[in-house]
């Protein structure tokens, strides 16, 4: 190995372990899955294994109705598997994952970008990417941050498809597969690749049958989709639907999250912007065009016109963030080669070139560090609610079903192991049925009928109950007598 | 060589994930097996010249296709009478990656030496002794420490951290140590038996005693029980009402050291009817 590459494979090794870092920063004091998304995928992916099919009681509705090919059945296969070849619980691999993908996505964003000169700086910033409770993000264990791997992943087979057939099918199933993990990342990479491609072919003095790998793809993109189509018709035609409504939905007000990076890092994009149009070229054109238009699509569109489904601005910003931190590191690259070539004459000229450059690094990460702790994330449950699941999933049947309080709703499933919760939908999002069960709760659950109702056995309360049909077999839980 | 590791890691994770599941063993060979190996083999049987792609790619790949793999086995193992459990996933990934695992090695035969993908990974102490330049040597321990320090950081972020958060667990099972058959009609002058449980998660020794009530009066309870922290107590506990009524709410009263005022309390409501 060369002095160059000990040096660098040192750096992209210690910029993975940031990774790692950066991933569990808001849980090094919490144990436990941070956001309700993390829980929801846990219960579903525990259910997945529980009957070993991907249709399936709805484990948070009492059991009472089937999911059918549920849209993100890839990354409960993707999580499911991990499980079963590690043997693992779920609470470690849950801790785990997180770390491990923004791992992955800083190697492959190295890979990707080392090509083009800032391999490195695109795998450190690809490490910015910010985490929220409204965006989700690395931190947490979503289908949308496995998603935000294939970003990198297909244009680094695109740039292998530039004179060669083999990745093509690579792309279109990567796509595809993506499509079962999550869609709205799938249409966003899709719409990077075709720009991407599209600037290739009209720009890139290649001769007509060396693009022909690429046009077929441009072509083929669109087919990726199908595959989720397949899988759940009705899915897709209301998401469409909804897309395309016309009618103004009042949205609430989105954060821009751009200032959490780190007011360095987002100079320095600045300055990647700058050096991508100046230095022009169909391949920064083709990096810039596709962050320009989803900046203004997040930012601008849904202002303007205030349609669509919300989750399309929320996740669009981490798809955002991912190609600033591209484009952030491709700036930082070219300050470095200009310094290089600035102090090439001298003797030791490269010494304050690089002594800059870990000035500038330490500084936005200090700063990231800074907008990264100022982040409040929630706790859905603490210990002791913890040991009462478990203590649940041990002590009673299986096909037990709880009405509980529905903030606590998506966690009980997975620590439980499978028992089925009622809570109509589970807190925030607040619909009638979750409010009328906490205010059955405050008023000491008098009702039996209305237990049965719900075919619930199991109560838990944070308020005491005073219903001798109930028997209290633990500080806030309530079984139902069998024949009351 | 490298396609020998992948396929021999596979084939020692399957007896492990079956009989280990759990250890660290399993855990670092299962992490690879589902996360790195159908990737990167399914990658040396797309790409099995040497200057098709450099290692660095072949590596970034490996993860990011096998991201792509996996979701689909499973899609596939759906459709099938075995569905998506340890065995069939484990076999299906198995013989993916043997099967992909050995086009590469087919396909690399048929390669002139020169041309084919083969890794070689060459370390000798003595190179390392030898006239080698000082910074060299420097910066491959260096990559070592920091190998170590991220394997380390992983390991450290990743152990669950204790919340410190003080409670005891109190709760009652049926008389045959499962969660039914509670008592619930009791014949005057005989006992009803149900099992008590506590576990201490007071970060410290506690003592615990039960007080066993119906209305002001006790019926029963259990002296003293010392518990170290995370210990656990179990045992069946009986109780005698003293007077016939409908609806009569048992008590089962958990202290904690020298506290006047119960820390738990759990009701069963039972109907005390008189001897015949």
């Amino acid at each position: 190995m060369s002095r160059a590459s000990l040096i660098k494979a040192i750096l992209l090794v210690a910029i993975i372990a940031l990774a790692f870092f950066m991933a569990l920063y808001p849980r090094l004091d919490y144990p436990y899955p941070l956001h309700v998304d993390e829980w929801m995928h846990l219960g579903h992916t525990t259910q997945v294994l529980n009957t070993g099919h991907l249709n399936y009681p709805n484990p948070f509705h009492g059991g009472q109705w089937e999911v059918e090919g549920h849209p993100e059945t890839g990354y409960y296969i993707w999580f499911g598997t991990s499980l079963l070849a590690t043997g693992s619980s779920w609470l470690v691999l849950a801790r785990l994952m997180p770390a491990l993908v923004l791992g992955i996505i800083a190697l492959v964003a190295y890979a990707w970008g080392r090509k083009r000169g800032f391999g490195l700086e695109a795998a450190f910033f690809a490490t910015f990417i910010h985490t929220t409770i409204r965006f989700l993000g690395p931190a947490f264990l979503v289908p949308v941050t496995l998603g935000l791997v294939f970003f990198p992943l297909c244009l680094i087979l695109l740039e292998k498809m530039e004179k060669d057939w083999r990745p093509l099918p690579l792309v279109v199933v990567s796509l595809a597969s993506l499509f079962l993990i999550h869609g709205t990342t799938a249409v966003a990479v899709g719409f990077v690749l075709v720009i991407y491609l599209l600037f290739y072919l009209v720009l890139s003095k290649s001769p007509f049958r060396q693009t022909l790998p690429s046009l077929t793809c441009i072509l083929l993109i669109p087919f990726s989709g199908l595959v989720i189509f397949l899988w759940n018709r009705a899915f897709v035609l209301r998401e469409i639907q909804n897309i395309m409504n016309a009618e103004k939905i009042p949205l609430p007000a989105i954060p821009i999250p751009l200032p959490q990076l780190g007011y360095i890092m987002i100079a320095l994009a600045v300055i990647g912007f700058g050096f991508l149009i100046a230095r022009g070229g169909w391949r920064n054109y083709a990096l810039l065009v596709p962050t320009v238009i989803l900046l203004f699509f997040v930012q601008f569109y849904r202002q303007w016109f205030e349609v669509g489904p919300d989750i399309l601005y929320e996740r669009g910003w981490l798809y955002v963030m991912l190609l600033v931190a591209f484009i952030a590191g491709y700036g930082l690259s070219q300050l470095r080669q200009l310094g290089l070539d600035f102090f090439k004459r001298w003797r030791w000229g490269a010494l304050p070139v690089y002594v800059a450059l870990a000035v500038v690094v330490v500084f936005a990460l200090v700063l990231r560090m800074d907008g990264y702790a100022k982040e409040d994330y929630y706790h859905v449950v603490n210990t002791p609610t913890y040991h009462d699941f478990k203590w649940i999933g041990e002590e009673l049947p299986q096909d037990s079903v709880v009405l509980l309080n529905p903030y606590v709703g998506w966690s009980l499933v997975p620590i439980s192991g499978g028992q089925y919760v009622y809570t109509a939908q589970a807190y925030p999002w607040g619909v009638e049925e979750a409010i009328e069960i906490d205010q059955f709760f405050r008023a000491g659950a008098p009702d039996t009928e209305y237990i049965r109702e719900r075919n619930a056995n199991v109560l838990y309360s944070p308020f005491p109950l005073n219903n001798p049909d109930l028997v209290e077999v633990r500080e806030g839980v309530y079984i139902l007598r069998e024949g009351s | 060589m490298d396609l020998l590791a992948v396929v021999v890691v596979s084939l020692v994770l399957v007896p492990l994930a079956v009989f280990c599941g759990g250890s660290p063993a399993s855990l670092v060979l299962g992490l690879i097996f589902a996360l790195f190996s159908p990737g990167y083999s399914l990658v040396a049987a797309i790409f099995p010249k040497r200057d098709d792609l450099d290692i660095v790619r072949r590596l970034a790949l490996g993860f990011g296709l096998s991201i792509v793999v996996v979701p689909l086995v499973g899609v596939v193992l759906n459709f099938t009478p075995w569905g998506i459990s340890l065995y069939p996933v484990l076999i299906a990934l198995l013989v993916f990656i043997i099967a992909a695992s050995a086009v590469a090695y087919y396909r690399r035969r048929r390669l002139p030496p020169e041309g084919r993908f083969e890794p070689r990974f060459r370390f000798s102490l003595s190179g390392f002794r030898g006239r080698q330049h000082l910074w060299d040597k420097v910066l491959l321990i260096l990559l070592v420490v920091v190998i170590i320090g991220a394997i380390g950081t992983l390991v450290y972020v990743a152990r669950p951290p204790d919340t410190g958060e003080a409670f005891t667990e109190f709760y009652m099972l049926g008389p045959e140590g499962r969660a039914d058959d509670y008592p619930d009609v009791i014949v005057l002058g005989e006992e009803a038996t149900v099992t008590l449980g506590i576990v201490n998660h007071q970060q410290e020794i506690a003592d615990y005693h039960i007080r066993i009530v119906i209305g002001e009066q006790d019926v029963g309870g259990v002296a003293t029980i010392t518990l170290a922290h995370e210990e656990e107590w179990e045992q069946p506990v009986s109780f005698a009402p003293t007077e016939v009524g409908e609806a009569q709410k048992v008590e089962f009263q958990l202290y904690w050291g020298s506290e006047s005022k119960a820390y738990h309390t759990l009701d069963l409501w039972v109907d005390v009817v008189g001897s015949q």
